[in-house]
């Protein structure tokens, strides 16, 4: 098996600079072509895929910097080199924050030319594997996703209704011990399902598909409704609900149903861990361009130590075996995705043994300008 | 007076899930019938006339369950029947992957597991419907 040879594109105006640069790296085993200016270099471009490109800052016509930028936009795992004088260096150094990996400054070595074409030969290398890392990351992915929401589920599922069935007294007689484990068995179970559901929203999570339904909300429906859900387990948890909501709150762009979810989540969090008799306060403040919103407690809070890592994924304040509350610690990751798909911000404050505060602000609507 | 039970037919290529699904209808007095496949179900609906059908969305291949639907919804003999679907995968998760349009040709998609009641009421209120 050969290895392929790299490809060289050489965009410069002057004969003597392409002829050069052919030469020496041709001498090399580079497949080398060549282009007299901007125009001309990116039709060459586009039918040679060059795995390098040698571009000139200063061409009649379009300029280097208008190439670098038209390459990098079609394909930035291109290296690019740019070629100048020893006046325009800042012009070099320029280019390089638009893309451009490196500079030969004119008049240059064979030896010089040479060793910065095997350099950035070298980045394009480690350009291509991270690509096919990434690409080979998202397939796996993919795999996983598929793998989880039906053929790890549909065992689950059947086992589930296996246990349905013998609780619903449809097997038969059991004795009570033997029902208590299967209620047990049932509800492990059922956490599993739980469990594998949370993973998928998350690993399927697409703000820019969500955004695409986004319609004018007005958050007082939201969170009135979210409340009403949760009352119940208020009352369970013997902890009383208040809402705050000034008038004339204006409206948000959102989905319905992902602000519902991250009304729900903070709220039935904020409960959970709540104490007996304990307090939920939720209110609504205009603050500049933003809506705020505020979820506090007085309940168990939160030590300092795990407040920078509370959003992380499958993160735990109180590890997994002692807590008190069930959970996945995917939650919190889940609506902080939520409302950054929103274009909001969620922070949250807290003191251990005194109660937390989950502050999420949203961007106001703001009309676009008529033109006159 | 008395009615004659309600035939109703199971397609699913597990036959686990048409085993508990069977026992929880039989249970309510439902008659039932089982079908491991979508051909074999085409074939049991012609021979069987049931009053409702449950159908897996995905057996053998992803679009199965929504051929069998729709053919039923097609045919002047069935497409008044209700038309119950039922799929493991889960309703919250990558739903581009899968096919869409036709899930219109049935009455009610399902998630599995379903529990005894939720399925007896589905069945129940399905009925009803027609």
């Amino acid at each position: 098996m050969t290895v392929k040879a790299a490809r060289i594109l050489v965009i410069d105006d002057e004969k003597v600079v392409r002829d050069s640069c052919t030469r020496i790296l041709s001498s090399e085993g580079y497949e080398v072509r060549s282009a007299e200016n901007g125009y001309q270099g990116l039709e060459v471009f586009r039918e040679f895929h060059p795995d390098l490109v040698l571009v000139d800052l200063k061409m009649p016509g379009k300029s280097g910097m208008e190439v670098l930028k038209d390459i990098e936009r079609a394909e930035p795992n291109v290296v690019k080199i740019v070629i100048t004088g020893y006046a325009t260096v800042s012009s070099a150094v320029d280019s390089m924050k638009r893309g451009a990996y490196d500079f030969i400054p004119k008049p240059y070595t064979p030896d010089e030319i040479l060793l910065i074409v095997s350099r950035g030969l070298e980045r394009r290398r480690l350009l291509l594997e991270a690509e096919a890392l990434r690409a080979e990351r998202e397939k796996t992915r993919r795999n996983m996703i598929s793998l989880v929401s039906h053929e790890l589920r549909s065992p689950l599922a059947a086992a589930v209704q296996y246990l349905d069935v013998i609780l619903g007294g449809m097997a038969g007689e059991v004795s009570s011990d033997a029902r208590e484990m299967t209620h047990r068995c049932n509800m492990r179970l059922r956490e599993l399902l739980d469990l594998m559901s949370r993973w998928l929203s998350l690993a399927t999570f697409d703000p820019i598909r969500i955004a695409e339904h986004f319609e004018n909300i007005d958050l007082s429906d939201v969170a009135g409704k979210s409340l009403d859900a949760l009352r119940s387990l208020a009352e369970e948890k013997n902890v009383s609900l208040a809402l705050e909501l000034p008038p004339g709150l204006p409206p948000i762009k959102g989905s319905k149903v992902l602000l519902e979810e991250i009304f729900t989540n903070l709220v039935s969090n904020a409960i959970k861990y709540n104490r007996e008799g304990g307090s939920v306060k939720v209110s609504f403040k205009q603050k500049h361009q933003q809506v705020q919103l505020e979820i506090s407690d007085n309940g168990i809070g939160i030590q300092e130590e795990h407040l920078p890592r509370l959003f992380d994924e499958f993160y735990r304040v109180n590890g997994r075996r002692t807590a008190p509350v069930k959970g996945w610690g995917l939650g919190l990751s889940i609506v902080k995705r939520m409302v950054e798909a929103h274009g909001g911000r969620i922070d949250v404050k807290s003191r251990f043994g005194e109660g937390t505060t989950f502050t999420v602000t949203f961007p106001m609507i703001i009309e676009p300008q008529r033109e006159t | 007076m008395s009615e004659r039970p309600k035939k109703i037919l199971i397609i699913d290529d597990d036959p686990d899930f048409v085993r508990t699904t069977g026992i929880v209808l039989k249970s309510a007095g439902y008659e039932v019938f089982e079908a491991l496949s979508g051909r074999e179900g085409l074939e049991k609906s012609k021979s069987d006339k049931p009053d409702l059908y449950i159908i897996d969305l995905m057996m053998e291949t992803y679009s199965e369950g929504s051929n069998v639907v729709r053919i039923l919804g097609e045919d002047i003999e069935t497409k008044e029947k209700p038309r119950i679907m039922i799929t493991s995968v889960d309703l919250k998760g990558p739903w581009e992957a899968y096919p869409q349009d036709e899930w219109l040709a049935c009455d009610v998609l399902l998630q599995k597991p379903v529990s005894p009641d939720d399925l007896l009421k589905c069945v129940r209120d399905a009925l009803a419907r027609t």
